[in-house]
């Protein structure tokens, strides 16, 4: 019964998180996501991860991206968000950067800090998890259902 | 997946937008608390925005 005693090690307490920072791949005005193939969205993202990042976003991202700015070079996926601007006394605005995570090494820059845990870092909770699926149709429904 | 949303407006007391959290950082080290509205005061560090997913 070797194996049992394995198995039940291996479902012992563990807690598991992945993080990782990664760079500005690009500062547009897209969102595959929100408002797909529409050229420009009604407002300005900063992009980070993959080289397949564009206005219309189908299938599997890793069968159409080679690089990615996460320090992870085997995940592609795209993270983004909107960009803040601050608006002077004069009326001008300035687009506020985002700074690196002074809890990451040096050399992210201009990004974001990603993080995949079941829970937290203290604790897996009683979800599974599982990875995102790949952009698709199904998640342009999905938000519509959201929105409508 | 969607976190928050660019028309939303905070009213006072409001809870903020599902998952989407910001701190006030008194250093780049402050992690906490995590609130529902944008700071209006001064963070001496900046500004740390959270998004939790799925919200």
């Amino acid at each position: 019964m070797k194996w049992l005693s394995l198995t039940l090690a291996l479902a012992g307490p563990s807690e598991a998180a992945l993080r990782f920072g990664c760079s500005t791949v690009s500062i547009q005005r897209l969102d595959p996501l929100v408002e797909p193939g529409k050229l420009p969205s009604a407002h300005l993202h900063q992009i980070v991860g993959g080289n397949g990042f564009n206005a219309t976003m189908e299938g599997d991202i890793a069968e159409k991206a080679s690089c990615t700015t996460c320090t992870f070079s085997e995940n592609f996926s795209n993270y983004w968000t909107a960009v803040m601007f601050f608006k002077h006394t004069n009326g001008s605005y300035k687009r506020v950067p985002i700074m690196q995570n002074t809890a990451l090494p040096n050399g992210i820059n201009g990004g974001m800090t990603i993080y995949y845990t079941q829970q937290d870092f203290n604790s897996n909770g009683n979800q599974k998890i599982t990875a995102f699926k790949p952009v698709s149709t199904h998640t342009h429904q999905v938000y519509q259902r959201e929105k409508s | 997946m969607t976190v928050g949303s660019p028309t939303y407006s905070a009213a006072p007391g409001s809870k903020g937008n599902p998952g989407l959290r910001f701190v006030c950082l008194a250093n780049k080290g402050t992690r906490f608390p995590e609130l529902a509205n944008f700071p209006t005061s001064k963070c001496q560090g900046g500004i740390m925005t959270v998004h939790h997913f799925p919200r």
